[in-house]
């Protein structure tokens, strides 16, 4: 085993870990905020790489240039979603929009995947009627210290920690991130001293359906993804806010980092088949062993 | 109390008058519509059994297709299933019961072992976890080439002697057992102790109700039920592969029938099943895709004008209650 396969795996693994970290953390924060856990979370990826494709393939706009289209249409869309979808389910009795929230958002996800499954599916359209999303648009490789380093994969890299800096920098610094956390820590405490608690979540859901757009871009530029990947998204994004603690903010940015590391080794050493089965195993081996993740606070806090 | 045989006759003749229309009904079906009565029977099951524990305990099991994939899976390579050209892996294969029951008994040790680290969770993240269980059931089944057949899955042997009627009747005591099932357990301590723990888990665990165990005991139940259908259905369509036993559509279309009949009643998922299944058969042959995007739509509507399913509809009540 070469040391330059090393570097490889973990820039690679890495890069999937962070695209994954901005789908947990997005899922994450609307769920804190809104209570409404979107099980179409992951179509959005999807989504987004599809008008990422269609950016690259009709006008030749390069797919890092395209976070800018994609970020704030999507962050228009999620809005949207929730003022049309979701805020009619929040004000129901605690019971009914559990079951109601679920309705809805597996409806939401079965009516995306068909539809974007036709119209990538079609003989002789876009994409090649392959039924399959990537963006191929690739950097020559640079060299560092007498090592190739995969330029697409290190400049992806860059963009997610400038992307997970902003975050940061939202949630830890300004008013509104402020507004985000009490509400996460207690919705009606945060009603009652006077938070536009109906505002706030339409723009995290809308910031998390935005970052896990953005994310599509990334991930279809490393790897190609069926329609029909959403579903298997969401569930790895679920994984990783329970690895990394439920309700954690930074646990969920640590648990993707980790999920996307062993998915890289995982890949290398047993075939890129098993990478996606790992991580519902991890899910499971994680509630066994520690049900409150990594960061978690005590489960009977947060679980219901 | 002492209850009359006139009573008990009048109650029971319904029911006794169903048995016997459905038991004579394939001499005057075509073979088409045999076909369509073999996949109502598979909804009905999938339906009533996803009702059983999801309907009345309030915990939404998006995996529930699994069950229904192992036991075909299960059933398919002990039956000495044909992997893509490959020979069986068992050799020669079991005989069909036994296969089915083995099917059957997978799926409720599945269910048995995934609710140890499964009812740690609640609401909506157990939601999304059970779908993972789906989710890996699909991938093993597509991985493991050397069992399964990949991609292609497994085509059964002895399934050109099957006729549409065998598997009528093979589908159609489970679609009942499953419908009375579901009854008797609506009106059992078991299905009580469900519906407190909907209501409010905590103070039902404080009650003195081993809630892990009713939890588990439904699960099981529930498995049982799908395994069966899986199964025969499996049997009846004569291949097994990833995205016939474990796609998308067999394994939500039983959710969305539960919830627009009515989740938590033993009529909701029947009245879905038969409603959804007529829906599908009369659109199947005039629109070739969007199946999914109908039932998504259909979802999201229910979603947010009746979450209590078709049967709690009060204006429908009002329009059904017999006039005084």
């Amino acid at each position: 085993m070469v040391f330059e396969t090393h570097i490889t795996l973990i820039i690679g693994g890495l890069l999937l870990g962070g695209i994954y970290s901005m789908i947990a953390f997005g899922l994450t924060l609307t769920f804190g905020v809104s209570r409404v856990l979107n099980i179409a979370h992951g179509d959005f990826l999807i989504l987004g790489s599809v008008i990422g494709l269609m950016l690259f393939e009709l006008f030749g706009i390069n797919p890092f240039l395209s976070i800018a289209i994609v970020a704030p249409l999507f962050t228009a869309v999620g809005m949207a979603i929730e003022r049309g979808l979701i805020r009619t389910i929040i004000n129901r009795a605690a019971e009914r929009a559990l079951t109601a929230a679920i309705i809805v958002t597996v409806g939401l996800s079965m009516a995306i995947e068909d539809s974007t499954a036709y119209y990538l599916g079609q003989a002789g359209g876009w994409a090649g009627g392959l039924g399959y999303i990537s963006i191929p648009y690739n950097l020559p490789p640079i060299q560092v210290l007498g090592y190739y380093l995969p330029a697409t994969r290190f400049l992806s890299l860059v963009a997610i920690i400038a992307i997970a800096f902003l975050m940061w920098f939202i949630i830890a610094r300004t008013y509104f991130g402020k507004v985000i956390r009490a509400t996460i820590q207690d919705r009606e405490t945060a009603i009652s001293l006077g938070a536009d608690v109906g505002l706030t979540s339409a723009i995290t859901l809308g910031i998390g359906i935005a970052l896990a757009a953005i994310a599509g871009l990334f991930y279809t530029m490393i790897t190609s993804v069926s329609p029909f990947a959403g579903l298997g998204l969401t569930v790895k994004a679920l994984t990783i806010v329970i690895l990394g603690g439920l309700g954690s903010l930074f646990g969920s940015v640590f648990g993707g980092l980790i999920i996307g590391l062993i998915e890289s080794y995982v890949s290398y050493y047993l075939g890129t088949i098993w990478a996606a089965p790992v991580s519902i195993l991890i899910l499971i081996v994680v509630l066994l062993v520690r049900p409150s993740g990594l960061f978690g606070r005590r489960i009977e806090e947060v679980r219901k | 109390m002492k209850v009359s045989l006139k009573k008990l006759l009048r109650k029971y003749i319904p029911l006794i008058i169903v048995l016997v229309v459905l038991s004579i009904l394939p001499a005057i079906l075509s073979p088409y519509l045999r076909v369509v009565f073999i996949f109502l029977f598979t909804y009905i099951i999938l339906a009533e059994s996803y009702d059983i524990f999801s309907g009345y305990s309030g915990y939404s099991n998006l995996g529930h297709g699994a069950f229904f994939g192992l036991s075909a899976y299960v059933m398919g390579v002990l039956l000495g299933g044909l992997r893509g050209g490959y020979t069986p892996v068992i050799q020669p294969g079991l005989p069909l019961p036994v296969a089915i029951i083995a099917g059957v008994v997978a799926a409720a040790a599945f269910a048995a072992g995934i609710s140890v680290p499964y009812f740690r969770l609640r609401g909506a993240y157990f939601s999304v976890a059970s779908l993972g269980l789906l989710l890996l059931v699909y991938y093993f089944a597509g991985n493991l080439r050397f069992f399964t057949g990949g991609p292609e899955g497994l085509h059964l042997p002895g399934h050109g002697e099957m006729s549409t009627l065998q598997a009528y009747y093979l589908l159609l005591p489970g679609a009942l057992a499953s419908v009375i099932i579901n009854y008797l357990i609506s009106k059992s301590k078991l299905g009580l102790a469900l519906i407190s723990i909907r209501e409010d888990e905590d103070v039902a665990s404080e009650y003195g109700i081993n809630t892990y165990r009713v939890k588990t005991t439904a699960l099981v139940i529930s498995a049982v039920l799908a395994g069966y259908a899986g199964a025969s259905f499996g049997y009846a369509i004569g291949v097994v592969n990833p995205s016939g036993m474990l796609g998308l559509e067999i394994a939500f279309a039983p959710i969305v029938m539960t919830i627009f009949g009515g989740a938590g009643t033993f009529s909701g998922p029947l009245i879905g099943a038969a409603v959804l299944t007529a829906i599908h058969e009369a659109l199947y042959t005039k629109i070739a895709y969007f199946h999914l995007f109908i039932y998504g739509i259909l979802l999201i509507v229910i979603g947010l004008l009746a979450p209590g399913g078709v049967v709690r509809l009060r204006w429908l009540k009002k329009l059904l209650k017999p006039p005084e």
